[in-house]
């Protein structure tokens, strides 16, 4: 008995050493790019931070009071929950209906499907770039294409509408890529059991395969949450980093700003925390909702 | 509550691969042996059946004989591709399948897992029945008659196969449908849930009047539940008739084969006629074809010549005389009533069953391995086939 003990031990503590092997250069990682930066943003955010990113002293709460009293601050934070709150919604309604659509597989499926995962395949730069040509005024597409005279940079309302449009289309593909893959996977037998059940097509997915997909959908929400509280590439990019863009300013952009051009530390460090805080906040929440709705097989 | 009647139903698949080649593989397995046309691979053959009102037929068949595709194409899953499908008398081939009237129990359930047992039989119910109270009682009165009421409130995932499959069945019949199809409803289960359900089967059947299409590909499901058994192979209806039908008279060689467990054994003989009397030659013994199937031999014009002869497992018998056919005992299987001794004779493998404990109530297990045995067995119950197209030619 004593000697099987020590052997389950030994082998144990085996497993142990190599699991913590095994584990090691991702935690390198995440303690390198990840936990480090992190607990330097948490210090930065309550110290007095000079230019050079050196600490120079003790702050307190200063940074906050500082951050939080600025007037560009608040219109930061709304156009953030403004962008997460009409870009989830919208995304999940669009992808879930392209993924019914797509769902039958067909002759063209996999034209379809590539069409559809297209903007997977650009990188956001890239996007930028192409949506602000699109969006100018004078020469661009969408003003020509639907025979608008829109000005698309000169109201907050349309420059966040294009922002909008952008992430959207951003992120579309991949998500529609996750809802076509979850519908297909529910099984064939429960979707004929509805037609010979005499199911109409609104019950059915709204009560059958709907439901079915929503770990997935879940799962879009979640990442789509903070992606979308995270956008800043577009009002950086589109709008210029200097240019009076704080029309669109979100706080990430606010942050890039603060950070990369003005160097101010401080308020990076706060802007960062509060949108951490934000992103945390909400996750929280969805899996509050999670519990309640989310049925998993 | 209705006939169903199928007239020369045919289904073939288009030679484009698709979504409907896809479902045939998952369905009936690939069956290399399909008649292949221009058309494309037919998987079901002129099918024709009169099925009565309250009557239980079963399809069966080895996998890719196509049963399942016959009972999708009366469920409305699967097109019609020749041939009229009447429901009540009434031709369906282009009704959707919510109004055919029908319901099914697949064999893997297809329960809505998102929703509780109650709700699993209520939701298609919401819609043809207005009353709250009328669906309720359906409900309950279903789960009384499945024996699933302590469930209701349960998700199907706590489940367990036998009841998944009641609540399976408790969905289709608290429509009350006028046909219950089921697709191989009892092969998710263990063997011995299998029996158990089997014998639910056959209860519930008296409880709930309706018409029965079952697809199995258990010959044991098929002889004891069906009124009728239709025996299906690559396409082709091999046989209708009942239970005992198909048992005692098979019409060829593959019928003769599928049913019964263990297998008839077939032997290659030769029949021989003299002044009228047909007899088997197996190996230099002779055997007198009985009267009865002689006289049908004779109007059947059947000639002299090599044909196949098939001996059921329990109508051989072991014997101390040396005048009979010997044979070398290879593995002895005791299976509790019966002992199956797989024996080879004249190179070929046969299995003999008989009874383990002999009249005094005496074990028999003196069955050394590689030992001689001499086996007989009785002239009428041997079956005769066509050595070429395989028919029974005593019927």
């Amino acid at each position: 008995m004593k000697t099987r003990t020590t052997l389950k031990q030994r082998q144990r503590a085996k497993t142990r050493k190599k699991v913590f092997l095994l584990l090691l250069p991702i935690m390198l990682f995440a303690i390198l790019f990840i936990y480090y930066p992190f607990i330097r943003t948490i210090i930065n955010s309550f110290s007095l931070v000079n230019a050079k990113g050196i600490i120079k002293g003790f702050a307190g709460f200063d940074n906050y009071a500082y951050t939080y009293g600025r007037k560009d601050f608040l219109p930061a934070l709304r156009h953030t929950l403004t962008i997460a709150a009409i870009n989830v919604p919208i995304t999940l309604f669009i992808t879930i209906s392209l993924a019914l659509l797509a769902n039958k597989k067909r002759k063209l499926s996999p034209v379809y499907e590539t069409l559809f995962t297209l903007p997977m395949s650009v990188s956001m730069s890239a996007a930028c770039m192409i949506f602000k040509s699109m969006f100018s005024p004078s020469v661009g597409f969408i003003n020509y294409f639907f025979g608008l005279k829109l000005g698309w940079y000169e109201s907050q309302e349309t420059a966040l509408a294009a922002v909008l449009i952008l992430t959207i289309w951003m992120g579309i593909g991949f998500d529609f890529l996750l809802m076509l893959s979850a519908l297909r996977a529910i099984p064939d037998q429960i979707i004929e059991a509805t037609r010979v059940d005499g199911i109409s097509p609104a019950r059915r997915i709204f009560k059958v395969q709907i439901p079915l997909i929503s770990p997935t959908i879940f799962y879009v929400l979640c990442t789509n949450l903070v992606l979308a509280m995270m956008t800043s590439a577009p009002m950086i990019i589109i709008m210029g980093v200097s240019s009076a863009a704080s029309a669109t300013n979100t706080l990430m952009s606010m942050m890039y700003q603060s950070g990369f051009s003005s160097s101010d530390y401080g308020l990076a460090a706060v802007l960062s925390i509060s949108a951490f805080t934000l992103t945390l906040g909400f996750t929280i929440l969805s899996f509050v909702f999670e519990r309640r709705k989310v049925h998993y097989q | 509550m209705a006939s169903v009647s199928l007239k020369n139903i045919k289904k073939i698949y288009p030679p484009v691969a698709g979504e409907r080649k896809k479902h045939q593989a998952s369905s009936d397995g690939h069956n290399a042996n399909l008649e292949k046309t221009e058309r494309g691979v037919v998987a079901v053959q002129d099918f024709s059946i009169e099925i009565r009102d309250k009557e239980f037929v079963v399809l069966v068949g080895p996998s890719g004989c196509g049963k399942s595709t016959t009972l999708r194409m009366i469920a409305g899953l699967e097109e019609i591709t020749e041939g009229q499908l009447y429901i009540d008398g009434k031709l369906v081939n282009e009704l959707d399948p919510k109004d055919r009237d029908i319901a099914m129990v697949f064999q893997n359930y297809a329960l809505y897992p998102h929703m509780t047992v109650y709700d699993n039989m209520a939701f298609a119910l919401k819609k043809r029945t207005s009353s709250k109270e009328e669906i309720d009682k359906k409900v309950k009165e279903a789960a009384v008659i499945l024996g699933i009421t302590d469930y209701l409130d349960r998700k199907p995932k706590s489940l367990s196969g036998g009841q998944r499959q009641r609540v399976a069945i408790g969905r289709a019949i608290v429509r009350n449908p006028k046909c219950m199809l089921m697709d191989e409803p009892l092969s998710n289960l263990d063997a011995k849930l299998r029996n158990q359900m089997r014998a639910e089967l056959i209860r519930l059947r008296k409880k709930i009047d309706t018409t029965f299409i079952y697809v199995t590909h258990d010959q044991t499901e098929a002889m004891t539940l069906g009124d009728r058994i239709v025996v299906m192979k690559d396409g082709f209806v091999q046989q209708i008739g009942t239970p005992k039908e198909v048992f005692d008279k098979p019409s060829n060689q593959f019928v003769a084969g599928f049913i019964g467990t263990p297998q008839m054994n077939f032997f290659q003989a030769d029949l021989k006629e003299e002044h009228g009397q047909f007899s088997v030659d197996l190996d230099g013994f002779t055997i007198p074809v009985v009267h009865e199937d002689n006289s049908r031999m004779k109007a059947n014009n059947i000639a002299s010549g090599p044909i196949i002869l098939g001996l059921r497992p329990d109508s051989l018998f072991l014997v101390e005389s040396k005048d009979c056919p010997v044979a070398n005992v290879g593995v002895v299987e005791m299976m509790g009533t019966n002992v199956h001794l797989h024996l080879e004779y004249n190179g070929k493998d046969l299995i003999l069953v008989t009874q383990a404990k002999d009249e005094h109530q005496h074990l028999k297990m003196d069955y050394e391995s590689d030992s001689e045995i001499h086996f007989s067995f009785l002239p009428q119950s041997m079956y005769l086939f066509d050595i070429e197209t395989g028919k029974n030619l005593a019927i």
